[in-house]
């Protein structure tokens, strides 16, 4: 048997480090590795156990390649390939096999959209959908979290403690993947916090291939990435799904379930359907990513703002929506009792009069256009020197929510013109 | 650190406060009160001067409040709040003995090493000489290691004068030429008055030598900074100190940014120079 190929994403949930991490070892020559023709860097199996042992990281056995293993696909071969074909008819039956160990979350019609509801009846799940009303931000940062609990005489606080099953989230895009990544980074950066990571760090993510919208334009900020972040991929090829594996954990929840070896077709297939977000943008972003913090920069002082500024009405609503947005603010909230209670951090919002108040009243982000313009600069100019890439994932979910018709990519558009004239 | 170093590390417990106890509770002025501060369990609190504490009172809340005391100075640490909140409103009327929660502390103080043999002028407005005092102890208690030594404080009229057993001992020390200004005075006042940018005009500091740190309410800045550059300042000779509502601590709740920086993790102490061309800095 031939040697197996790994790649970043698996090799640094095992080191538990970043990818970033992995390709840094690859580019320093610690690691050797080739590329395949789309890019990506692809590991060699032998090549990785040889640079684990080297600087005395465990080394999982399933990377430790046989020689003598024969060359055969069994059903039980089939559930230990990380690729395979899964016709839709067993979509049940994995989400049977995710109840066991995790609450699951699945894309379920709603209004106009669709929203990640708990599922009850496998039925009601819909892998085939455009976009959900809030982003799956919601499970790494919910809404209302509870930080600790109090006893107001004493000055005592605990820290909750949740024994409950953690979150499995079905058919996640790639964009509200990479939404996700970022918020690791956040939540990682300076100082790493143990109630995020001690959440999200039991979950599983499933991804499934999308259908984009006028307003999605995720192949300009490079988010369609369905390599990146999950435990399992599906990607619809018609009556089936073809099943990426790319942890432990997401072959577990698949095992069982009878599933067929993957041909040139399906190959194909998926080829096609992974790149319908690329090739069928909504929205036309005109400058390249990679332009947009020196013409933020640039932009800084234009009247472009004010007529955003005028046009916003300080809803918030572009934050909450927002895969990558993650200000929030911290409360208490007391019981009736007025003995006990809870300190909650709740989701902010910098497009509020008073996010950025200090005591005595004075705002330092009064106008509406200079909130505008914070909201625009932290997507595409100031975490991305840090990050490597936009904070924004190009799901264009502020932009088909709000009011007053705000467009990100209307106003990126715009701004480059305006420099250009300047 | 490495970068992978850091991402790799273990994920930390930030939001938990430290149990403290308030050994004593002074009135400063109308609304100021002056808080001698221990953590139950005897540790100290192992500050740069500068540095800011989150305050935590159950039920109320968190606030960003800087440390008012040098940590030259052990045993605990002081706090100088002045009432302008729900939280700082509760905290003036807690008796001595009450337990109140401590997080930090936070941020980047006063750079007291690179200060060394430097020249200093301080400059506080109003309650801005809260965080100043623990640098102005500091360098007191290691007066050796400093050159020239300048106090200005302005408040809006005597009565809001803070820590006045502390001035007097300042206008004493032969070391120190203190110099102070009341915006209105009263009857009794004796002294100068003026804001605070009338006793930068006497002033004929050496802008070679000469390190300008200043701390003061949003509207000071312009002024003060307008003076120093009048007199030849170097803007990286310029150091200070800025207010936000900082909620987390620890760079990410997002509401003390300024355009691409945190107070909470960059500062609150900052050189002008690096800060001076962020539109929302000032």
């Amino acid at each position: 048997m031939s040697d197996k190929l790994l790649k970043t994403g698996e090799i640094a949930r095992h080191c538990g480090v970043t990818t970033e991490t992995v390709v840094s070892w690859i580019k320093s020559g610690k690691l050797p590795a080739c590329s395949t023709p789309g890019g990506r860097y692809r590991i060699s199996a032998k090549d990785c156990v040889e640079f684990l042992r080297e600087f005395g990281m465990p080394v999982p056995e399933e990377w430790i390649v046989d020689d003598h293993q024969a060359d055969r696909q069994t059903f039980e071969e089939i559930s230990r390939m990380d690729q395979l074909v899964l016709p839709k008819s067993g979509i049940p039956e994995l989400i049977g096999n995710l109840k066991k160990r995790y609450r699951v979350f699945g894309p379920t019609p709603r209004g106009k959209f669709s929203a990640f509801d708990e599922v009850e009846d496998p039925a009601s799940v819909q892998l085939d959908y455009t976009t959900t009303i809030l982003p799956p931000k919601k499970f790494v940062l919910p809404p209302v979290e509870k930080l600790l609990d109090f006893t107001v005489e004493t000055g005592r606080a605990t820290e909750p403690f949740d024994e409950g099953k953690p979150i499995a989230a079905l058919g996640i895009h790639p964009c509200d993947m990479q939404g996700i990544l970022r918020l690791d980074f956040a939540f990682r950066k300076g100082h790493a916090e143990s109630n995020y990571f001690a959440r999200r760090e039991k979950m599983l993510f499933i991804g499934t291939s999308c259908n984009p919208d006028e307003y999605c334009f995720c192949d300009a900020v490079g988010t369609n990435n369905f390599e990146e972040g999950f435990d399992l991929f599906l990607t619809d090829i018609g009556q089936s799904y073809l099943v990426d594996v790319f942890t432990d954990r997401g072959r577990e929840v698949i095992k069982g379930i009878k599933a067929q070896p993957v041909t040139e077709i399906d190959l194909r297939e998926a080829a096609k359907a992974r790149d319908r977000c690329s090739s069928h943008p909504g929205r036309k972003l005109n400058p390249k990513a990679s332009t947009l913090p020196l013409l933020a920069k640039d932009g800084e002082d234009l009247e472009l703002w004010e007529d955003v500024g005028k046009r916003c009405l300080s809803c918030g609503t572009c934050n909450l929506v927002c895969p990558t947005c993650y200000c929030f603010d911290v409360r208490d909230e007391l019981d009736l009792s007025l003995k006990t209670g809870r300190r909650v951090r709740v989701w902010d919002s910098c497009q509020l009069d008073e996010f950025a108040e200090v005591a005595g009243g004075e705002s330092f982000r009064e106008e509406r256009a200079n909130r505008q313009k914070h909201r625009f600069n932290r997507k595409f100019r100031y975490l991305v020197a840090e990050y490597g890439a936009p904070f924004c994932v190009g799901c264009g979910r502020c932009s088909r929510q709000c009011v007053a018709d705000i467009d990100i990519v209307e106003i990126a558009n715009d701004l480059e013109k305006a420099v250009a004239g300047l | 650190m490495r970068a992978e170093e850091r991402d790799s590390g273990c994920v930390e417990q930030l939001y938990m406060p430290r149990p403290a106890k308030i050994v004593t509770a002074r009135q400063l002025t109308a609304t100021e009160k002056f808080f001698d501060i221990r953590f139950e369990d005897g540790s100290e609190l192992d500050h740069h001067p500068g540095q800011f504490v989150e305050v935590s009172m159950f039920g109320y809340g968190e606030a960003p409040i800087s440390v008012s005391s040098s940590p030259t100075r052990k045993g605990g640490f002081d706090l100088c709040v002045r009432a302008a909140g729900s939280l700082t409103g509760a905290m003036h009327k807690l008796p001595e003995g009450s337990t109140i929660g401590i997080r930090g502390p936070f941020g980047k103080g006063f750079d007291t090493e690179f200060l060394k043999g430097k020249d200093l002028l301080f400059i506080g407005g109003g309650i801005g000489i809260v965080p100043l005092r623990s640098l102005i102890n500091y360098v007191l208690d290691n007066r050796g290691d400093y050159g020239k030594v300048t106090i200005l404080y302005g408040a809006k009229n005597p009565s809001e004068l803070l820590f006045l057993d502390e001035l007097k001992a300042w206008e004493e020390n032969p070391s120190v030429d203190y110099r102070v200004t009341v915006d209105t005075g009263d009857d009794a006042w004796q002294g100068h008055t003026g804001v605070i940018t009338t006793l930068i005009t006497d002033l004929e500091p050496d802008p070679d030598a000469t390190y300008a740190v200043v701390v003061g309410p949003p509207i000071m800045y312009k002024f003060v900074l307008l003076s120093l550059k009048s007199k030849d300042f170097h803007d990286d000779h310029i150091i200070v100190s800025l207010e936000r509502r900082m909620k987390c601590g620890v760079g990410k709740c997002g509401h003390c940014q300024i355009n691409s920086i945190y107070v909470c993790q960059d500062g609150p102490v900052f050189n002008y120079a690096d800060i001076k061309d962020f539109p929302e800095a000032f």
